[in-house]
């Protein structure tokens, strides 16, 4: 048995590895040069020890080596190869890795297809320059997680005396579709993160192109989800036994919104490549996806919804109020910290980021969006330190807003609350407004009849709808 | 707003009440904006603007008027099925109009045109009926295609649809003829057969005309532009499948005592019996109930549903049993079975006998194998139109994977100028 803290090692090495192939790409960034053999070699090493990690749970499964105690609690002896396989993704810990694995192996997908091929111009040099640095650093940031949520505890003396052979596995989850459903989930997750490095670039820096860039991944991530939606479908009916192939369960719609999100997206940048519209949305519609998938993850692998994947029926034990038994959750499993830090995080930065852009490329709310966009930066980082905290703060402001009505009301404001933030730059982003105003007069530009110009009405009539939403 | 509609739905749903109600009562009205638009945007390259209105119009009209008949008929279900199915099919029928158009080459005979039309809807019934196959039935011979035949038939039936696709945008397979009858063979709902001969004979003096077997630029836009509608085609038929199979559902709690026989959708369910492995003593690890379904005078066929044991819940589980019909799957699932008064290891504690539950940990919880059953209670559904969704799910994945070929990068945006701080 190899002890847990050397493989935590080998994660946090990786980690680093991660951490230093973002730091070599820096110079990319400004030279709008293809990667650097240093940046791709690090990439390199950090994928492959994370490909190594996953591979060596693969076959202490596969082996039902139950010192580990991640797999004690996924497998026993007596169980069958292939679902002592499918034991490797059956846990938090051991999702997360894979999850990381396929991150690591499309970050060196996407760093050796630029090897490969050329960009068309400089813009999109530097485009895919900020792509690979975001993704690098997201690669760091899960193999981080994974080397603090390890995989390889040891078992306890307590827990072997009870189950000698082990825990096994749920027996709903011996079929054929776990060796496929969701492997296949997590590949489109990690694809999800594609888009959302190239729109961060772009919010960034200002570069062009970047939907070309990431248009092809946020392809084969719509491809990869609807497939594995289906086959979850097809196991739901042929395994679960509730009556057919769609609940509307509340995992299922959580996994259906980043598809939802994907469609949008894809629809958005046709639209873009075609029209040049959703040029202000369009970064925000390509984060989307990935900030649905770590929402689902948070409703798949926490349990905070009475759900047919929790395999189990907890009602009697539940607080009623989600938003109180989300709370409740986060204070027994730190795991999900990571998750809800993650997604904190990342919108906060998201619009931080677009906001300056906003700021940036249309000339206006330039003060208003220098404040709100540090506010955001100065959130994201609080919450990537503090997820806990930071998410109680945001309930007790929704609480206050609310008038302190329940719990429940406060998560629904919460949401309610980060879409008009997020709708905030949307309304004044009527392009065709500011395309026309581009040549004009300074003074014009800046001229009250100007401003209700750029006001796009349909984004009014959004924000309207959401600001309603939100009182009621 | 999609997005958000449905966030604030399931955040909603999640605090309290029936998430299938919650979503099913009101699916139908929030897919039908979305239905109409995507017909007036499917229809209006193909029959202009005004046409592509008066369309969705006309589908609205329909779809509103059948919701209508059948609400004041009594029938709640059946309404909020029509109110999405009608759309549904006018967007369906749509969408092929459309793919057939993006794919045809200029200048195609009119012949040919409807020959390769033809060819692919004999393909996509093929499809539709090896995803979802029932029993063959031709005289004393009877055949229910399971695993692994379903999967290599449902293989060969997508590959012969990429044949049929392959000659509808002009660069049609080698051997043409050999690709006819391989459609007529899968014998698709013994209509494909039929297609695919009206294919063959409408084409057959056309066949020279279009040589070309290679992909070039314009044979691979069009691809492009058929697997793009395509993508939008399957979304089509999975709406559509959604109806019936959701809201055209017959479902059932019922309780049978042993031979005893209930009546759900025209099928004829009966309890035949139940049996244990391992018999004897020894506790059961999985409990077999055996079921006839019997539609009109059809010889009956076999269904078995399984209780298995799960030692860490210390609860038995159940596994459904489906059998697939040309109306749509009969699904059966057993809920808790009933052991025998007398029987030799429940029994001896329960004089009256005793009901173990599936998922319920407790006293009576294992059934030992000599224990015998007497009853059990399971739910019958019956899901019509079940095979549009498999193909729905085949057809999008694979039109997608036909655009990432066809066309790997998107053109450059016109307002490519660069933004400088």
């Amino acid at each position: 048995m190899i002890p847990g803290t050397i493989l935590d090692a080998v994660a946090w090495g990786a980690a680093g590895a991660a951490i230093a192939s973002a730091a070599a790409t820096v110079p990319a960034l400004r030279n709008a040069a293809t990667p650097s053999r240093l940046a791709a070699g690090l990439l390199a090493a950090s994928t492959a020890a994370c490909v190594a990690l996953l591979l060596f749970l693969a076959t202490r499964f596969l082996a039902a080596d139950i010192s580990y105690q991640y797999v004690f609690f996924y497998t026993a002896r007596d169980v069958e190869w292939p679902w002592r396989l499918a034991g490797t993704w059956a846990g938090r810990e051991g999702s997360l890795l894979l999850w990381t694995a396929w991150l690591a192996a499309t970050t060196m997908g996407v760093t050796l297809l630029h090897q490969m091929r050329r960009a068309a111009d400089e813009a999109e040099d530097r485009g895919r320059a900020w792509m690979r640095f975001i993704l690098a650093l997201f690669v760091a940031l899960f193999l981080a997680a994974v080397a603090t949520q390890s995989a390889f505890l040891p078992t306890g003396e307590n827990l072997l005396a009870g189950r000698p052979d082990g825990n096994g596995l749920n027996p709903t989850l011996k079929s054929g579709y776990i060796l496929i459903h969701p492997p296949m989930m997590f590949a489109a997750y990690a694809l999800s993160a594609v888009p959302l490095a190239a729109a961060l670039g772009h919010l960034a820096s200002g570069t062009e192109r970047w939907s070309r860039v990431a248009l092809p991944w946020g392809r084969l991530g719509w491809l990869l989800m609807t497939f594995s939606l289906g086959l979850g479908a097809l196991w739901a009916y042929y395994t679960l036994g509730f009556g057919g192939y769609w609940a509307w369960d509340p995992v299922e719609v959580a996994n259906l919104l980043p598809w939802l999100a994907f469609t949008i997206y894809l629809h958005a940048q046709l639209h873009h490549a075609r029209h040049g519209s959703y040029r202000s949305l369009g970064p925000f519609l390509a984060a989307l996806p990935f900030l649905l998938t770590l929402f689902s993850t948070i409703s798949t692998r926490s349990g905070l919804w009475v759900s047919v994947h929790a395999f189990t029926d907890p009602t009697d034990t539940f607080n009623p109020d989600a938003a109180a038994r989300f709370l409740d959750i986060l204070a027994v499993e730190p795991s999900l910290s990571f998750h809800v830090g993650l997604f904190v995080a990342t919108f906060a930065t998201l619009l931080a980021l677009w906001c300056r852009r906003l700021a940036l490329d249309h000339d206006r709310l330039h003060r208003t969006s220098r404040i709100v966009s540090a506010l955001f930066a100065a959130f994201a980082g609080y919450a990537l330190l503090a997820p806990a905290s930071a998410f109680s703060l945001l309930l007790e402001a929704a609480w206050q807003i609310t008038g302190g009505a329940s719990p429940g009301l406060g998560l629904l404001g919460i949401t309610m609350l980060a879409c008009l933030l997020a709708a905030l730059p949307m309304l004044v982003g009527n392009d065709e407004a500011e395309q026309k105003l581009q040549g004009a007069h300074p003074a014009k530009r800046k001229s009250s009849r100007a401003w209700l110009e750029r006001i796009d009405v349909r984004s009014l009539a959004a924000y309207s709808v959401l600001a309603s939403a939100w009182r009621y | 707003m999609a997005l958000l509609i449905l966030f604030l739905f399931h955040v909603a749903a999640a605090q309290g009440g029936s998430t299938a109600r919650f979503y099913e009562e009101r699916f139908p009205f929030l897919a039908l904006p979305i239905l109409l638009g995507l017909i007036v945007f499917q229809a209006h390259q193909a029959v202009g603007r005004r046409r592509s209105l008066q369309l969705a119009g006309a589908a609205l009209a329909f779809g509103l008027a059948a919701y209508w008949v059948a609400r004041n008929a009594g029938q709640f279900r059946l309404s909020h099925g029509l109110l999405l199915a009608v759309p549904a099919l006018v967007l369906v029928a749509v969408g092929f109009v459309r793919l057939r158009r993006a794919g045809t080459p200029p200048n195609t005979p009119r012949n040919v045109r409807r020959a390769d039309t033809l060819l692919v809807m004999a393909s996509l019934l093929n499809v539709v009926f090896w995803l979802n196959p029932p029993t063959v039935r031709l005289g004393f011979w009877s055949w229910t295609p399971v695993w692994p035949m379903q999967a290599i038939f449902g293989a060969v039936a997508l590959l012969a649809l990429a044949g049929a696709v392959r000659t509808l945008v002009g660069v049609p397979p080698r051997r043409l003829a050999a690709l006819h009858v391989l459609v007529g063979a899968l014998g698709g709902f013994y209509l494909a057969p039929v297609l695919a001969l009206a294919s063959w004979m409408l084409r057959r003096n056309h066949a020279p005309e279009r040589p070309q077997h290679d992909f070039d630029v314009r044979a691979r836009a069009r691809l492009q532009q058929v697997a793009l509608h395509g993508v939008h085609f399957a979304i089509a038929i999975a709406l559509l499948g959604y109806a019936p199979s959701t809201y055209l559902k017959s479902q059932a709690d019922l309780e049978f005592d042993s031979g005893q026989a209930h009546e759900v959708a025209g099928f004829n369910v009966t309890f035949v019996s139940s049996r244990m492995e391992p018999a004897g003593n020894a506790p059961a690890t999985t409990v077999w109930q055996d079921f006839a379904i019997r539609q009109s005078n059809a010889p009956p066929d076999m269904a078995f549903a399984q209780l298995h044991w799960e030692e860490n819940a210390g609860a038995h589980y159940p596994l459904p049993t489906t059998m697939r019909t040309w109306t749509g799957d009969l699904y059966l699932h057993v809920s808790a079975v009933h052991v025998a008064a007398g029987s030799p290891c429940l029994g001896t504690s329960h004089p009256d006998g005793a009901w173990v539950e599936a998922y319920r940990a407790g006293s009576p919880s294992r059934i030992c194998g000599a224990d015998r059953i007497d009853g059990v209670r399971a739910t019958v559904a019956h899901l019509p139109g079940l095979g549009l969704l498999w193909l729905a799910l085949a057809l999008g994945v694979a039109a997608m994977a036909a655009l990432m070929w066809a066309q790997p990068v998107v053109p450059v945006s016109r307002t490519t100028a660069p933004t400088t701080e």
